[in-house]
């Protein structure tokens, strides 16, 4: 029978829990080049919200918890092959055939377009966890110190419980439609800078007509099949590979980057004072376990 | 990469068959054998001269001269096409120039850069003026052929300024972006007669030519009386630069999960 139980109330649970969510930070960016185009992000997320149950068997779960983007730029960069007018005919010759021709001209070379995509979400739709106590040494701690030394510098050792997940979900980057607009308006200014600017709005769309379907060209190259936003959203959850990226760094920051909860060992159970130490008892054999209702941390007094 | 056009093909909006520009162009059969001598001209000015062989032996049916080769205030072309397949037998440059065409054949005068404004004038090198026979861009006759090509979207007049009967409109339509690539339609013909034009009205589409055939004395011009801007509300045509596109508004919640970390 173990010496010390703690409980922390379902309710107690979720208060430490927010604190652990709320310091999770992702910060991440990456390039890559497709061939007919390439493509860039920077993204820096936060978590909030979500909902949280304990279970019977020594676990907890959480679910909806949204992913928010605080910062989410993407570039585009396509290298638009030469679309080319031909010489079409100004001056016809008397048999059909052609004596001056509008001078034929390509349009064409490398383009850019900025999305700022800041503010999008995604969602840890599913993450199961246990919780696992871990005994932390301070490094600072100099090797002749006492406990007593150590506390008084700052340096104590640590009881810490941290999540321990089994398992992470993270839905894919919630594009809205609205982003094929976005884009495709992106991508014609882009093709309109090309232009001279003392080109007059009516010859620009004549041009624009002699090209035809350039942005039907453009989808094409990119290789999107389906709509712009689903295209987007597995380009940057998936080819990129940041769900698995996200759902890695979840589980790490859980697992190892901020602890649930932690104390000091020796625990300190009288402070100092009339000139006496501190009184403080050695905890050994730490568990933490979860049950429907709360969560149970176990110990031992030790030597 | 920029693109990079000639300014005088959108920024010249009317025509005339007595002025050329890179938008219009003549076309002129010399009917009789023997040598004329043609001059150039911008505005009333000469700026050059040339020499067109008619000869029944020559195999060239098509004597194309481009007038703005004579023009020194333009940059030389860098290449001269015309001296291989038009008929040219001169050295490309802003000299004098001698071509030669088949009495069958045609001689086309046209402009290939600059603000254009030519005119052009021949005749055969004979004492009796009967015998001359004079040609002159500025008095089309004899089944000339002025084409012309309007670019800029609108209703356009059209008159002959050497027969007041002659009065005709021409309404250029709007660019649409199609699903396959715009190519302009086949010319339009009109006939220059002393009744008038025929047809007096024409519709043409962008960049789609209009022949006007001179089967009376005629010097065609084509005036903008109403440009045609496109659908209301399309967007001007400026320089972007960069702007912060605005945020997507998210309207509902997906939720397609991958496989997920596990452990």
């Amino acid at each position: 029978m173990s010496h010390i139980t703690i409980a922390a109330s379902a309710k107690a649970f979720q208060q430490l829990f927010n604190e652990v969510e709320k310091n999770f930070s992702f910060t991440k960016s990456d390039s890559a080049n497709f061939g007919p185009f390439s493509a860039s992000y920077s993204v820096s997320v936060h978590l909030a919200g979500g909902n949280l149950q304990l279970n019977n068997d020594n676990t907890f779960e959480l679910q909806d918890v949204d992913i928010v983007f605080g910062t989410l730029d993407f570039k585009l960069c396509l290298d638009l092959p030469g679309f080319c007018i031909p010489s079409f005919c100004i001056v016809p010759d008397p048999w059909n055939g052609c004596l001056v021709g509008f001078p034929g001209f390509c349009i064409g070379g490398p383009i850019c377009v900025d999305l700022n995509l800041s503010g999008l979400t995604s969602q840890i739709t599913d993450l199961k966890a246990s919780l696992v106590p871990k005994y932390f040494v301070d490094p600072a701690r100099l090797a002749g110190w006492t406990d007593l030394d150590a506390e008084l510098n700052g340096h104590s050792n640590q009881w810490q419980i941290y999540i321990d997940p089994v398992w992470v979900n993270v839905a894919l980057i919630d594009v809205p439609a609205t982003i094929d607009n976005i884009l495709v308006n992106a991508i014609n200014n882009a093709i309109h800078n090309l232009f001279p600017s003392w080109l007059p709005g009516w010859a620009v769309d004549l041009i624009m007509a002699f090209l035809g379907p350039i942005i039907d060209l453009i989808t094409g190259l990119l290789g999107i099949t389906t709509s712009i936003a689903e295209w987007l959203s597995n380009l940057l959850g998936n080819v990129f590979g940041l769900v698995a990226l996200l759902e890695t760094a979840i589980a790490d920051y859980f697992a190892s980057k901020y602890p649930l909860y932690q104390f000091e060992d020796p625990f300190p159970i009288l402070p100092a004072s009339g000139g006496l130490i501190p009184v403080k008892i050695p905890i050994r054999n730490l568990a933490a376990t979860i049950d429907s209702q709360e969560m149970i941390v176990q110990a031992n007094v030790g030597a | 990469m920029k693109m990079t056009f000639d300014q005088n093909l959108f920024m010249q909006v009317g025509l005339d068959s007595g002025s050329l520009t890179m938008l219009g162009g003549v076309t002129h059969r010399f009917l009789e054998a023997g040598q004329y001598r043609g001059v150039v001209y911008r505005g009333g000015e000469s700026i050059g001269k040339f020499y067109i062989n008619v000869d029944q032996n020559s195999p060239v049916a098509q004597a194309n001269i481009d007038l703005a080769a004579f023009d020194t205030s333009l940059p030389v072309p860098t290449t001269s096409a015309t001296a291989t397949t038009c008929g040219c037998q001169g050295d490309g440059t802003k000299a004098e120039t001698t071509f030669e065409v088949n009495p069958k054949g045609y001689a086309v005068f046209h402009v290939s850069a600059g603000a254009g404004g030519y005119a052009v004038r021949a005749s055969k090198a004979a004492e009796d003026p009967k015998k001359q026979n004079q040609f002159d861009s500025r008095e089309l006759k004899c089944e000339d052929i002025f084409s012309a090509v309007i670019l800029r979207p609108g209703t356009y007049s059209a008159s002959n300024g050497l027969n007041g009967k002659a009065k005709g409109k021409i309404t250029v339509g709007y660019p649409k972006i199609g699903k396959t690539a715009y190519r302009p339609p086949s010319p339009t013909k009109v006939v220059c007669s002393e009744g008038g034009f025929e047809p007096a009205n024409v519709e043409l589409q962008p960049g789609q030519a209009v022949l006007f055939q001179a089967n009376a004395p005629s010097r065609i011009t084509l005036e903008l009386v109403k440009a045609d801007d496109g659908p209301a509300g399309r967007p001007e045509h400026t320089r972007g630069g960069w702007k912060k596109a605005a945020l997507p508004e998210q309207k509902e919640k997906k939720h397609r999960g991958t496989g997920g970390h596990d452990r």
